[in-house]
């Protein structure tokens, strides 16, 4: 099975998200099943994070999601997700302490396998977001 | 481009009821929270009937804690209940390790 990608670009607000999540959500399950549910959530909290905390960068630009689906594994790549700097920042927090806010990276990071930050090829200074799961041994249903 | 969501509020056996339908994320939520302020305004009793609920976020998962904390600062004695929790929601609730937080029923009964 060779690699299919998509991409989704929808405009940087809230209203949008919805948009992305139904594509990813067609497109998972058939290679996810009932897993999908839990992937399209950590994409969205992905996205939803760079509407939380970075909305001057992003008035007026687009949110852009890259996905590499083959029969090993799906990867998501969010682009231009926040600053360098700031990736020192984003972790999970303890959920000993129970508080409205965040839940959503605690969610990737249970959700996924891999969780990583890499240059942004077309924003200097900006990193995009790398999110992989593996797939199901025999690679979902179109794989194996 | 609007997240479906509708909030629907009715009195029954002495609670406030807010049926909620649809999908509660980061441009919804804060309809949801209001909801629910509006309902503890009015009641220490009420019911989130979440049956309808097709996919919930970290941000919905929030409001349900933030209403959770309005009803204790409102009343010693008061009761909310999340009520038919969807799969797709209780799996969310599970993730954030709050599934002993929330008081859950059906509407069959006591869940």
């Amino acid at each position: 099975m060779s690699d299919f990608e998509f991409a989704v670009s929808v405009p940087a607000e809230p209203s949008h998200l919805k948009a992305v999540r139904a594509f990813f959500q067609t497109v998972l399950r058939d290679y996810f099943g009932d897993e999908a549910d839990m992937l399209v959530l950590a994409l969205d909290e992905s996205c939803s994070n760079i509407l939380k905390h970075q909305p001057k960068q992003f008035v007026g630009d687009c949110l852009t999601v890259h996905a590499t689906i083959n029969a090993k594994f799906v990867r998501f790549q969010v682009r231009n997700f926040c600053w360098k700097e700031d990736v020192p920042n984003i972790r999970p927090r303890d959920l000993k302490c129970v508080r409205p806010g965040g839940l959503g990276t605690h969610f990737i990071h249970e959700i996924m396998d891999r969780v990583e930050f890499v240059p942004d090829p077309e924003s200097p200074g900006r990193v995009s977001l790398v999110l992989e799961k593996s797939l199901p041994a025999g690679g979902g249903r179109h794989g194996g | 481009m609007e997240a479906k969501l509708e909030v629907l509020a009715r009195d029954e056996n002495g609670s406030r009821i807010l049926s909620i339908s649809g999908e509660v994320d980061m441009e919804s939520s804060p309809r949801v929270l209001q909801a629910i302020r509006e309902g503890l305004s009015r009641t220490s009793n009420l019911k989130l009937d979440l049956r309808g609920v097709d996919y919930i976020d970290s941000s919905g998962i929030a409001v349900l804690i933030q209403g959770l904390k309005i009803a204790r600062r409102g009343n010693s004695e008061y009761s909310y209940v999340l009520r038919d929790v969807s799969p797709q929601v209780l799996s969310v609730i599970e993730l954030s390790q709050l599934r002993d937080l929330f008081e859950f029923e059906t509407s069959e009964g006591e869940g």
